[in-house]
């Protein structure tokens, strides 16, 4: 009896110890989950250009929140916002993306806003950042010369934001000038433009005047004020070979700012917008989805190995005659392999994933399918006066023009099967035969 | 005398074969070729649909134009164009012309181990009317060009969905050195070339066309 009883408690015992562990063990999972963090890998690589011992910076700009993305801390004062984002984020604009990025770029440049981590690309051009909890990030690159080039790497914008490990890689967009473009000493015409959007029907809200602060390579340059009277419009002219950022101090309340730019202009748009119409500092996004990325996005892809890389080449003649300027612009991907947590979306995913998105110049266009991916690349087309420069040993680098990678530059593709010896055997084999009877004959004779 | 006769008899025979094998190489390459070619087009095709139903990028140009034309004009000068990757190739459009059958799709920079596989862009942009295309002498690529005339027509689907419609302005042969002779005129005397070699690969079957505006 007494057995009985010992034997029933014993085993009441076990079954809510194996409950208790199993409880524990959902919990301790739940719990390690959450802390996981992700790594971001950067590479730098054009065609057979390593770029090694580039200078990155990670700069840590937001969180979502309940579905919301908000920029915080120094970054959330900036008045910057990607608009109104839908939850499909294939729709999602990643030029606005990337003109962020490189807006809180500028900001985060000029006014020295401390990195959560920093690193430079190692000789196969690869840098990681680990640890990085969810999030939004901005990765920025500095400007450096490698032998007779000079890259600019665009700022790339992503989220971390994932339940399980996450790998990201990113191809950043870098852009590519030649050393003798434009050699020291030269000047260039600079223009900022200021225009308002999205407040054609409440104009009195626009601020009388705007300043606008100028900085010549991360340094202070110089201030103007921009209004009516200018035509909200200011040209300088300065070192054509230094980097030129342009901010609006003081964004007008109730607007956001984005700084666009090309070669020698900058256009600061202001959009009005409801999320600014109160007192409230913070950027908000209203969206339950994923952004698509920063200034090259990415590839979620579901193959392979290697990278993806897409290539954008420009080439334009400067107005110097011997000043020539061929400018590079490569690559656009992100790129996941199907063992790995996938993130362009943040969103942890594993398995099977086809998202492409692909940008040049500016524009990004995002296609996902249910079973594979298509990737596009885009090309500058080179213009028709560039077009003198490239038989000068510009080596294929050609832009539009297509690549010439094989035979010399001095003939045509040789585009023919081998068709040429045909006769010849037939006739020769015909020939022999013929001669071979012949004797035959002759010895039966 | 007896091992004369034979050894000319065997020597025939050899040289016979050795044709035939060249004929059936060749006739296979070119079959080869042709499909492996219609298996990206049909690839390229359906990503091509994709691509069309993408979302356009936000029309703010015209705005800039009438408030900031010298940044609309900087930006403009730099024309674009999408080519779709597929095997680690890039493609950037279709190539049909009607009249001797064929339908291909056209690779964004020419090498030999591309052409085998498709015509190929030898230079220029579609977007700047000086594309040359070059294409083997495959009868199921660019082997059928020289049998073209005057007026037909050439169709250029870019991998947007966007035709370009070009009309047969004339047909020449450019020796395989005369680099500067293909591409001279581009723009002003053609639009779009194509070219493919001859048979005994000295010279290149030149195909100029000048491309019509679509009337859409």
């Amino acid at each position: 009896m007494t057995n009985t009883i010992s034997k029933k408690i014993g085993a009441l015992c076990c079954g809510v110890a194996v409950a208790l562990w199993f409880t524990a063990g959902v919990l301790a999972h739940d719990a390690w989950a959450e802390e996981t963090t992700g790594t971001l890998s950067i590479h730098c690589v054009k065609d057979d250009r390593i770029l090694d011992g580039m200078h990155w910076r990670i700069y840590k700009v937001g969180e979502r929140d309940a579905g919301e993305f908000k920029f915080t801390d120094d970054f959330a004062n900036y008045h910057v916002t990607f608009g109104e984002v839908d939850e499909n984020a294939n729709t999602w604009d990643a030029e606005v993306v990337a003109n962020v990025a490189e807006t809180l770029r500028n900001y985060a440049d000029v006014d020295e806003l401390p990195f959560i981590d920093e690193g430079w690309t190692n000789e196969n051009g690869i840098l990681k950042f680990t640890g990085l909890e969810n999030g939004l990030y901005l990765v920025c690159g500095d400007e450096y010369e490698q032998g007779a080039y000079k890259y600019d790497p665009s700022a790339l914008f992503f989220e971390m934001d994932s339940k399980e490990e996450a790998n990201l890689n990113a191809f950043p967009k870098v852009e590519t000038k030649t050393g003798n473009a434009v050699s020291g000493g030269e000047s260039a015409t600079y223009t900022v433009k200021k225009i308002w959007m999205n407040d054609e029907n409440q104009l009195w809200n626009r601020a009388v005047s705007i300043t606008v602060a100028i900085y010549k390579d991360n340094k202070y340059y110089e201030q103007k004020v921009l209004s009516q009277e200018n035509d909200w419009q200011y040209s300088w002219v300065g070192d054509a070979q230094a980097k030129w950022i342009v901010i609006e101090r003081e964004v007008p309340s109730g607007y956001s700012v984005v700084v666009k730019k090309n070669e020698k202009n900058y256009l600061i748009v202001n959009t009005h917008d409801d999320i600014f119409s109160g007192n409230n500092n913070e950027t908000r996004i209203s969206t339950t989805t994923t952004p698509m990325g920063g200034y090259e996005q990415q590839t979620g892809t579901s193959e392979i190995n290697g990278s993806q890389t897409a290539t954008a080449t420009t080439a334009v003649t400067g107005g110097h005659e011997t000043a020539t300027v061929t400018q590079t612009t490569f690559n656009v991907t992100q790129q996941f392999s199907t063992a790995e947590t996938t993130a362009v979306s943040g969103t942890a995913t594993t398995g099977s994933i086809s998202t492409t998105q692909t940008q040049a110049g500016g524009q990004t266009t995002a296609l996902r399918t249910s079973d594979r991916t298509v990737e596009t690349v885009r090309k500058t087309v080179q213009t028709t006066s560039a077009r003198t420069i490239t038989g000068g040993g510009n080596g294929g680098n050609n832009g539009g023009s297509g690549g010439n990678s094989g035979g010399g530059s001095g003939k045509l593709p040789q585009t023919g099967q081998l068709w040429f010896p045909v006769p010849f055997l037939s006739v020769g084999g015909m020939f022999f035969m013929g001669m071979g009877l012949h004797l035959r004959k002759k010895e039966n004779e | 005398m007896k091992n004369l006769s034979t050894v000319c008899i065997l020597t025939g025979i050899a040289l016979l074969l050795a044709a035939l094998s060249l004929v059936l190489y060749n006739v296979h390459e070119d079959e080869q070729s042709g499909e492996q070619a219609q298996e990206i087009l049909s690839v390229l095709h359906r990503d091509m649909d994709e691509i069309q139903a993408l979302p356009q990028p936000t029309e703010e140009t015209d705005y800039l134009k009438e408030y900031f034309p010298e940044y609309v004009e900087e930006t403009e000068e730099a024309l674009e164009e999408i080519a779709i990757r597929l095997d680690g190739s890039e493609y950037i459009g279709v190539i049909k012309i009607s009249d001797i059958g064929i339908e291909l799709p056209v690779m964004s920079e020419w090498s030999y181990p591309n052409l085998k596989i498709a015509p190929c862009r030898y230079r220029g942009s579609f977007q700047t009317g000086d594309l040359i295309i070059a294409g083997h002498n495959y009868r199921s690529h660019f082997g059928k060009i020289g049998d073209l005339s005057s007026g037909s027509e050439i169709i250029f689907t870019d991998v947007t969905g966007n035709e370009h419609h070009y009309y047969v302005m004339n047909i020449e042969q450019i020796a395989g050195t005369a680099v500067e002779k293909m591409e001279f005129g581009s723009g002003e005397e053609w639009d779009l070339t194509l070219f493919t070699c001859t048979l005994d690969g000295r010279s290149r079957v030149t195909v100029r066309a000048l491309e019509v505006q679509n009337e859409e």
